[in-house]
């Protein structure tokens, strides 16, 4: 743990007991619970009627995807907060500067099941070992410095704050005698948009990734995932390689010091595929998961019909701003 | 890059004490709970805050108050080094290593989304937690468990 703190650090440290002496005291009162997210999610062991055998499953959907924001719904949306923040910040007498695409985007998984089930195909494994092909992160360009009035009529706060679960948006604000909406125009947008703190501000429920990311942490304990990952290891181990689970090979410390992609990877990464194929590790990971999402969603019914019409006003709305 | 599994925050049952202690500790050692009343308050205006564009990571999730954080605006391809700072938000945590610490993640960019990953050099395989353009999210698969953090535009 770490005990020294710098100069910069501390002044940081000494402010932010200020602000938190002040944000507490004109704050709302009510603390929620303390509860971790995901927690008491939890279902037995789903029963599975038949496992296919997948070489990958890259061109699966998982069952809770149907509950996540689709990519092109999630452009949409941005297009019509963009749309509604422009109209606002131009009352204001300022042009909402929206950033074209940066040249070096980064790669956005095309779904949920793309490299989840780690090395799958053989020959980009003999090519790529560890490494993952064609993915490139991404180089987001620096925030353009604004004023402090661009900021307040932007987002409510003249630094840009942000305006988080348990906090109470300023208000009462004006510019050029205008009164600036909580949240500011991005706040109002939001609003418009029909962004909650259910939906994640606008984006995904919680209880849908806490759904996605507990059926993946069950799944890993499953007797018949274990059992495959046990057939896997013993087919491993027939080629020269010692690891309890794909995980664990991904992971093997030595890829720190020789490199993902060297020659050992590549060769370790092409046995690890050849036997998750032998043993139907993917067929069995991707159905089994497949199995614990769908007792989850099941166990949810009631909260997840509320997520998709949530979704599908929201889409209607953003179409709606989109047209107007 | 190589891929570097982050090495295993504590797990789900002790978190919280692990946590509570890893806080106290932090705080006594910066000595923060009697210097906050000589504090200047005109330094509250400039304090790194979650603010515009940036991503913050913070210490504890939404249900429990968030705490200190840490920010960045750049991809970070790997948390070792950086710390937790008190910020608007709350103190517990402050000082504590961001890596396998943060429990929940608020993006204030309105375009990029931003992944955590739970190894070092963002490698995608495996689980993942996506935090969409201008969106909070009380991290679950991740949850000290985080390597690092990168930025993918998405419209």
């Amino acid at each position: 743990m770490a005990t020294t703190t710098s100069p910069q650090v501390r002044a940081r440290l000494l402010a932010g007991g200020v602000l938190l002496l002040l944000t507490a005291a004109c704050s709302s009162t009510t603390t929620p619970p303390a509860k971790s997210a995901g927690e008491g999610l939890n279902v037995p062991p789903p029963s599975v009627a038949a496992i296919p055998t997948l070489a990958k499953a890259d061109d699966k959907a998982l069952p809770i995807e149907a509950y996540l924001l689709t990519m092109e719904q999630q452009k949409q949306l941005i297009a019509a907060r963009d749309a509604l923040t422009t109209r606002c910040m131009t009352g204001f007498g300022f042009t909402y500067a929206v950033e074209p695409a940066p040249a070096e985007p980064g790669t956005v998984s095309k779904n949920l099941t793309q490299w989840r089930y780690f090395v799958t195909d053989a020959a980009e494994a003999a090519q790529y070992g560890y490494t993952v092909k064609d993915y490139r992160p991404g180089q987001k360009p620096s925030r353009a410095q604004q004023p402090p009035t661009y900021l307040l009529a932007l987002t409510g706060s003249p630094t840009g704050a942000a305006v988080l679960p348990g906090q109470t948006p300023e208000s009462g604000k004006e510019i050029n005698g205008r009164q600036v909406p909580p949240g500011g125009c991005l706040g109002e947008a939001n609003g418009k948009l029909g962004a909650t703190a259910a939906n994640g501000n606008g984006a995904d429920a919680q209880l849908v990734t806490d759904i996605k990311d507990t059926g993946w942490k069950q799944a890993l304990t499953d007797a018949r995932l274990l059992a495959a990952f046990a057939a896997w290891s013993g087919c491993m181990k027939a080629k020269g390689y010692d690891y309890p689970t794909p995980i664990a090979a991904t992971d093997d410390p030595q890829w720190q010091t020789l490199g993902a992609s060297s020659e050992k990877a590549r060769q370790t990464a092409t046995a690890d595929a050849t036997c998750k194929a032998e043993h139907n590790v993917v067929g069995i990971w991707f159905t089994v998961e497949s199995a614990y999402e769908s007792a989850l969603i099941e166990q949810n019914a009631e909260a997840l019909r509320a997520v998709k019409q949530d979704i599908d006003k929201r889409v209607k709305l953003a179409a709606q701003a989109l047209a107007s | 890059m190589s891929p570097v599994r982050s090495t295993g925050g504590p797990s789900e049952g002790s978190n919280v004490n692990v946590k509570r202690i890893a806080a106290v500790a932090a705080i006594l050692a910066t000595g923060l709970g009697t210097a906050v009343v000589g504090a200047p308050a005109a330094s509250a205006a400039t304090i790194g805050s979650c603010d515009y564009t940036y991503a913050c990571l913070f210490y504890n999730s939404s249900g429990v108050g968030l705490g200190a954080q840490f920010a960045h605006a750049a991809d970070v391809h790997d948390y070792a080094g950086s710390y937790f700072s008190a910020g608007p938000y709350g103190s517990s945590g402050a000082g504590v290593a961001v890596k396998n610490h943060a429990a929940s993640v608020a993006n204030q960019d309105a375009h990029f989304q931003i992944t955590i990953f739970q190894r070092s050099g963002d490698v995608p395989w495996g689980n993942r937690q996506v935090i969409p353009p201008l969106s909070f999210r009380d991290l679950t698969t991740v949850k000290n468990d985080n390597a690092a953090g990168t930025w993918q535009y998405v419209g």
